[in-house]
């Protein structure tokens, strides 16, 4: 867009106020798809605050070639990306609902809530957020940055192409391999639709 | 009941791209004609859309106020760290900071080279010691004028300077410190 290019144009000649009218402009979206793609507001501040210094100090290596908003969202994934790798070992991103709670050293069932009662009983709109959330959360990190990039960031296939550094045949496979994996984790409520 | 995706070869990229609306007007003709008759894709376009608006109602998230506040402050500790000194070398401010590495790397090589040449240069110009120099010309001074002495004392050995009343002033006596 014009308007980046006028930026970021200003931000190598060290112009302050243009490096935070670009944090102005994109927080909010690269916090968005981090808390996705993370699953927690802590590392999604964090890694949002991780891209935007990254922005800062190579802001003198951008080129043209690919978009502001391009170039963020493939900081941000590269970093959620490493994130999941140094936390692999150390915690899971998410517990599975379905994992037994160890009480002791015996285990027990969790408390869930009957994921085939009908969407009104459900304690209401945070719930399904949560169960969305978690089926995401389950998701292989390619798939679901794939599809949050697409349904939750309203990004074109090209865009994605761009940021995932893949052809556009791998952008549609995934969107589809992740909704069709997403549709399954969250079957009861789709069949109460 | 899962639909099974296999059964169907339109079941992947065809649908997505009908879904997200990504299709050409006679891709899209040809895959209504075709779930028209095919229950399998019918199902699976129904799930799938029904997956994406579930999706779409995630609620939106917003980062804390004091983002910037605290994004500045980690800014601030990035900026604390002293680049290179070869980096700090003065440059025209219509260098992009993009360009600095790139020419402060020259700036610097060829600065080098300048003063080496400079210092070898230097090092074997013939250099005097001011002292030196003083001294040098201090005994020029005392020979030439010894010289003039021994010339005139030699000339005036034999003659008499002037009403001397019979003395004779032997050029000797001057050499050697006799009084006069």
């Amino acid at each position: 867009m014009h308007q980046d290019a006028e930026l970021i144009a200003r931000c190598q000649r060290a112009d302050a106020s243009a490096f935070d009218a670009i944090v102005a402009r994109y927080k909010t979206k690269i916090y968005h798809y981090l808390y996705r793609m993370t699953g927690n507001a802590e590392d999604a501040d964090d890694l949002t605050q991780e891209v935007f210094i990254r922005m800062y100090t190579n802001i003198g290596k951008f080129r043209a070639e690919a978009s502001l908003s391009t170039w963020l969202f493939r900081i941000a994934g590269n970093l959620a990306v490493d994130r999941f790798r140094r936390t692999k070992n150390s915690r899971r991103l998410v517990t599975s609902l379905d994992a037994p709670i160890q009480v002791g050293e015996e285990e027990a069932s969790r408390d869930v809530p009957d994921m085939s009662m009908a969407p009104e009983v459900l304690v209401g709109r945070r719930e399904l957020a949560d169960h969305i959330e978690a089926a995401l959360a389950k998701l292989p990190a390619k798939l679901r940055s794939a599809v949050i990039l697409f349904d939750v960031e309203g990004m074109s296939y090209d865009e994605i192409a761009g940021v995932e550094g893949i052809p556009l045949g791998t952008v549609k496979s995934r969107i589809f391999n992740a909704r069709v994996a997403l549709r399954d984790s969250l079957r009861p409520y789709l069949e109460t639709e | 009941m899962e639909t099974k995706l296999n059964t169907c070869p339109n079941a992947e990229q065809t649908i997505v791209g009908y879904i997200d609306g990504n299709l050409s007007a006679s891709e899209h003709i040809a895959f209504e004609r075709h779930m028209a008759s095919c229950s399998v894709c019918r199902t699976i376009e129904r799930e799938l859309r029904m997956t994406q608006t579930l999706l779409r109602t995630l609620p939106s998230v917003e980062p804390r106020q004091d983002f910037e506040a605290r994004l500045a402050a980690r800014i601030a500790d990035v900026k604390l760290k002293p680049s290179p000194w070869w980096m700090r070398v003065w440059l025209p401010s219509y260098v992009k900071p993009a360009r600095r590495r790139h020419v402060a790397i020259p700036v610097v090589a060829v600065a080098s080279v300048v003063a080496s040449l400079g210092f070898v240069y230097v090092s074997r110009v013939p250099t005097v010691k001011a002292g030196a120099v003083q001294t040098a010309a201090a005994s020029d001074e005392t020979a030439v004028l010894s010289e003039l002495a021994n010339q005139h004392h030699a000339a005036s050995a034999t003659q008499s300077l002037g009403d001397t009343s019979g003395v004779v002033v032997v050029a000797s006596d001057m050499a050697t410190g006799g009084s006069w």
